[in-house]
């Protein structure tokens, strides 16, 4: 009764019939059940109601964690296991067509911007970084919840004054193997991604522009940086004023 | 144009397997990891993670264990991550609070922070039985369990609930 209330038993059924007590027990278990139910449905967060959001273009190569687990059980047509036409052929076959990919890639591209300057390095981590995020880099007016940004940006990791503009999303990221707050600022000329990089040292400001994007990192007090990311110049510029003066660590 | 119809379709199946389960996929990770923000972003993570899996799930029937998995998954890179960042394992996770209430209810509140107070070996396969209507089977093979196993956690779960919530009945 305790591990399945709900589920038909006749057996039981049977004895709940003949005996009053554990009638009125199971009775008392089923109404827990109800209120079980009511309070494991707490409140979910506005980011996850509403319409989906519009999900970033695949990379060319396949997931790198693909979850078949319990869906390779109820597959109805496995792959044909035939001598040449199984899946191992397949995969030497996918790994020598990405051999050849990676080779032209690396043989053919323009001469890559980064110098191996820290500066420059950190800015490329952080373009590759918002890639798969970019859409929730869109026009909002509504902010992210109170608590929420708190949870985010810990006021023993970080000060933001209000004035940097409304945040409309907020998530803990990793960046250079650090757990960093990834937010979302509507400013006067769009959205802008703001990093905040408390443990990446910065001697000058450095900016990269790439597919749309404009990259611009500056440090702030000792020892960090922040990283701004928006479509157009304007749209950083608009942003960072306000961002160099209202960020600071409190760690 | 061949290729946008391909990602439209692509994403209007992802649209419709993931935003159906999408709240309760993220009320499963809150009692799984008993925090509301990380939660949230787990959910987030294992949306994209679900995104670039998608044409691995064969089966539209299979959608919701198979982002259970994901979700569960997700969790566990957490901790890790957090295992692996910190030296005092004291301060691995900090102590959870139950935030998430802003209701008159008090039985209801009440009932929270007994569930609160499960071991998460109970709080798990009671969350995915009660909140998204897993069958102990199911439950056993996304936890790994033996179908005996989870009945007797679920029985144990239950068990503590009523001890510690008294079965008062509810207050009106």
């Amino acid at each position: 009764m305790l591990a399945e209330p709900t589920v038909a038993d006749d057996a039981r059924d049977e004895h709940l019939q003949r005996c009053a007590e554990c009638a009125a027990f199971a009775a008392r278990v089923l109404r827990l059940e109800h209120r079980l139910a009511g309070a494991l449905s707490v409140p979910v967060p506005e980011s996850l109601l509403g319409a989906m959001p519009d999900m970033p273009d695949l990379d060319e190569q396949p997931g790198g964690d693909v979850i078949s687990l319990g869906d390779a059980r109820r597959d109805p047509d496995p792959p044909a296991r035939g001598r040449f036409g199984g899946p191992l052929a397949q995969y030497w076959g996918l790994a020598a067509g990405l051999l050849v990919a990676i080779v032209a890639v690396v043989l053919l591209r323009p001469s890559p911007t980064v110098t191996g300057d820290p500066g420059q390095l950190l800015a490329e981590a952080v373009f590759e970084h918002v890639g798969p995020e970019l859409f929730a880099m869109k026009p909002a007016s509504t902010a992210v919840p109170a608590a929420r940004l708190d949870a985010v940006v810990p006021s023993e990791l970080a000060s933001m004054d209000a004035g940097v503009g409304l945040v409309s999303y907020a998530r803990s990221c990793e960046i250079n193997g650090r757990v960093v707050p990834h937010l979302v600022v509507q400013g006067e000329r769009g959205p802008v991604t703001v990093l905040l990089l408390p443990e990446e040292p910065l001697e000058r400001p450095v900016q990269l522009h790439r597919d749309g994007l404009d990259v611009v990192v500056f440090p702030v007090g000792d020892g960090g940086s922040v990283a701004l990311i928006g479509r157009g110049q304007e749209s950083v510029d608009a942003v960072r004023s306000r961002a160099e003066g209202g960020i600071s660590w409190t760690t | 144009m061949q290729e946008n119809d391909a990602r439209a379709a692509r994403q209007a199946r992802f649209n419709r397997l993931v935003g159906e389960h999408r709240a309760d996929l993220f009320r499963y990770a809150f009692w799984l990891s008993r925090d509301a923000a990380l939660a949230e972003d787990v959910v987030q993570d294992a949306m994209l993670r679900a995104w670039k899996s998608l044409d691995s799930l064969r089966d539209d029937e299979a959608a919701k264990p198979w982002l259970l998995t994901i979700v569960r998954r997700e969790n566990a890179r957490f901790f890790e991550r957090k295992r692996l960042e910190t030296v005092d394992i004291d301060e691995l996770v900090g102590a959870p609070t139950l935030d998430v209430s802003t209701e008159d209810n008090t039985d209801r509140q009440d009932l929270r922070e007994a569930i609160f107070r499960l071991d998460a070996d109970y709080r798990e396969p009671l969350a995915m039985q009660i909140l998204l209507g897993f069958s102990t089977k199911e439950i056993a093979e996304v936890m790994d369990l033996t179908t005996a196993a989870v009945l007797t956690r679920l029985h144990r779960a239950r068990k503590q609930l009523i001890q510690d919530f008294d079965l008062g009945e509810e207050q009106p």
